[in-house]
């Protein structure tokens, strides 16, 4: 085995970046051994997220229309003209794109909070003992598995407002008296939370009962002891230890929400109702319907900043020491 | 406190494949304010029982007494009790102050105050105030057993439960805190079932010594009544370092001796009388038996055995030799400036009133070592020593 891996490093360590990053050779050995390693990874971030990123920047500030679809390059450079109008409340678009940001504050927010608990609720119950927990652990696990496009696409039909499977049960059972329209009007935004939720999340449910099972058995035996019954158990074990798990999730969740296109976009296709117009789908509506490709680069780059701002924000304040280290 | 009854206690598993009998029919009763220790190899169901006091696991058949109040069902905060877990347990989200705090404010109606004047106290009693703001993974192992007992003790509970609470330890710390969980037991008096595999920590620390194997209680009885006086040869092969050596051997009744293939022992006639089979185990500890190489001067050399000696391990204060009687290792401890060379011929000297003799097949003992088991000496000697 060492020989093999002291080949592997052999034959790795002639690699020369030297000759090309003259900083390069500044690093320890172990560090350039590292670099070298990490090296396919960084070419592919480089080029499936990096590349992408500058030219996105890039489009946001050229005044690329209609006019310069097939020749971007040659749009005049706009300084930030592109932000301004985006970001100008009393034109249509910047109207319609604030509304926007809104609609996904509420998207990832109400998103979050819905997968939390429900993912929350169905870890601890996986985590009791019962017989089928195995069967129950998959089937609670399809949502996420089962491809979006097939099951928002059954969704969309079954929240047809007159032919949807929801509404003539929910009206056969009493609960409502009117058909509601579920995708039409106000009501989008929360279908979609409820929808995006479902389809998360087993995700959450996932990561929260890895992080339930690890919490060791001695810890709720002592809790017994010292007089701490179910919910106190909970309130003082189970949820402060699942707290590193938890940043993740609300993290992740938060971020992926923010971004994800699939599930308004196949739920309420390409003539979305306001309400459900979360800002990806407003820039991508605005960009390709309209080509205007250097303002919707500008939005994409706002709603890019929103995101990477609540991500350090979340890493200072709530990634605090205690959690790096480790709460076991 | 409170005196702790077990009637008749049985705990089986159910297990794929098949059910398992941790514990075995065992009655016990441990006195108010008295340090008892479980003790047994691994698999005995020392700690199921203990587990079973602390109503961590159910009881198949049987029943738990604290005082007159049978808590057999009882859930674990309705007993009133503190256990110490191995590997302490101290949730490692709150800081020692919060572990040791947190089985008062479940289980009492203190205020804030009240509480945090218990844990300063109990701190203080423990030498661990500077701790006390620490988190778990902050503190080395020996600081973590502190707080553990730390949380127990300010519970002041009825009875204390520990499941071989210093086992994480390493050898030093573990010597001194045995001692002083001893003296803290004796002060705070309180009802203590203390689980451990290690006979030394057995011997040196329980009022009552309660052995188990395989789920079956084999003695209950103060420590040295335990090492002298074994109920049979499970117990007296157990307690003590080096262990008890065990030799086959064949009573011959009307010769009035032991005989085995390489030797035979005369015995006296009180204790022919006493036995009855023929197929025995001759016990002899280590400390009780001399070594001579010149058996001709020997005042009994009729009671001299030979043995060649295999290795000596020289631990400074004595030296363990380990010899070859006929196939079968015999240890004796001897004098630590003993000069032996491996290989050499010696003459072990068996004496008789310190012969174990057990039956072969059941294992129990019929004969024991006349060592006394009564430590009025002991206790008269520490009374001189506080008078001087």
């Amino acid at each position: 085995m060492t020989r093999t891996s002291s080949r592997v490093r052999s034959s790795v360590a002639e690699i020369e970046i030297g000759r090309y990053l003259p900083l390069y050779n500044r690093l320890s050995d172990e560090q350039q051994y590292a670099y070298k390693l990490l090296l396919p990874g960084l070419l592919m971030m480089l080029l499936i997220h990096f590349i992408p990123i500058v030219w996105g920047v890039l489009i946001s500030v050229l005044g690329v229309d209609s006019g310069y679809v097939s020749q971007w390059y040659e749009a005049p450079f706009v300084w930030a003209e592109n932000y301004r109008f985006v970001l100008d409340p009393r034109t249509v678009v910047g109207e319609r794109f604030w509304y926007s940001l809104r609609q996904t504050v509420i998207f990832s927010v109400g998103t979050l909070l819905l997968t939390y608990v429900l993912g929350l609720t169905a870890a601890l119950l996986l985590n009791q003992r019962f017989k089928g927990r195995f069967a129950a652990r998959t089937l609670l696990l399809l949502p996420w598995v089962a491809p979006s496009v097939v099951t928002l696409l059954i969704w969309r039909m079954m929240l047809q407002q007159q032919s949807g499977i929801i509404n003539s049960l929910l009206l056969s059972l009493g609960v409502i008296s009117e058909p509601i329209y579920w995708l039409i009007g106000d009501n989008t935004i929360w279908t979609l939370v409820l929808v995006h939720s479902w389809t998360q999340f087993p995700l959450v449910m996932i990561m929260l009962y890895a992080g339930l099972q690890s919490i060791p058995e001695q810890l709720y035996e002592a809790a017994s002891i010292d007089g701490a019954g179910r919910w106190e158990q909970f309130r003082y074990i189970t949820f402060p230890q699942l707290k590193p798990v938890s940043a993740v999730v609300v993290l992740l969740m938060m971020l992926w929400t923010m971004i994800n296109f699939t599930s308004p976009y196949i739920l309420l296709g390409a003539q979305p109702p306001q309400s459900g117009q979360v800002s990806i789908l407003y820039i991508y509506n605005f960009a390709f319907s309209n080509y205007q490709f250097g303002r919707g680069a500008a939005m994409s780059v706002v709603l890019f900043a929103i995101a990477m701002a609540m991500a350090m924000l979340y890493y200072k304040y709530l990634f605090d020491q205690d959690f790096t280290e480790g709460d076991r | 406190m409170s005196r702790v009854t077990i009637d008749e206690l049985t705990k089986v598993y159910d297990s794929p494949s098949g059910s398992i009998e941790a514990v075995d029919d065992l009655t016990l009763a441990i006195d108010d304010g008295e340090f008892v220790v479980f003790v047994g190899p691994s698999g005995c169901g020392k700690s199921t029982t203990l587990r079973c006091i602390a109503g961590l696991e159910t009881v198949t058949d049987g029943t738990i007494e604290f005082g007159s109040e049978d808590v057999t069902d009882q859930k674990p905060k309705e007993r009133d009790i503190a256990m110490v877990f191995q590997n302490y347990a101290l949730y490692p989200h709150m800081t020692a102050r919060k572990n040791m705090a947190f089985g008062l404010k479940m289980s009492t109606d203190l205020s804030e105050d009240e509480i945090e004047d218990r844990v300063e106290e109990t701190a203080q009693m423990m030498g661990i105030e500077e701790l006390l703001a620490d988190k778990p993974k902050a503190l080395s192992g020996g600081q973590q057993q502190r707080v553990a007992l730390g949380r127990a003790i300010v519970r002041d509970p009825s009875v204390f439960l520990m499941d071989e609470p210093l086992s994480n330890l390493d050898a030093k710390l573990r010597a001194q805190m045995r001692t002083e969980l001893q003296q803290l037991q004796h002060d705070l008096d309180v009802t203590t079932v203390y689980v451990t595999h290690d006979q030394t920590e057995a011997m040196t620390m329980g009022d009552r010594i309660v052995v188990l194997n395989d789920g079956e209680l084999q003695q209950v009885g103060t420590p040295l009544e335990c090492y002298h006086r074994p109920a049979n040869r499970f117990v007296a092969g157990f307690l003590g370092s080096p262990p008890m050596n065990f030799l086959p051997v064949e009573a011959d009744r009307d010769a009035g001796e032991l005989s085995h293939p390489r030797f035979s022992l005369s015995l006296s006639d009180s204790v022919v009388a006493d036995l009855d089979g023929t197929e025995l185990v001759m016990g002899l500890r280590p400390e009780h038996g001399s070594l001579t190489t010149t058996p001709d001067a020997h005042p009994e050399p009729d009671r001299l055995v030979e043995a060649t000696v295999t290795v000596t391990e020289p631990m400074g204060d004595v030296t363990n030799v380990y010899l070859d009687v006929g196939g079968e290792s015999v240890t004796v401890t001897a004098g630590g400036h003993l000069g032996l060379t491996d290989g050499e011929s010696v003459w072990l000297y068996v004496p008789e009133a310190k012969l174990h003799l057990f039956d072969a097949e059941t294992g129990t003992a019929i004969k024991h070592s006349d060592e006394p088991i009564e430590s009025t000496r002991v206790s008269e000697a520490s009374r001189h020593a506080e008078t001087v």
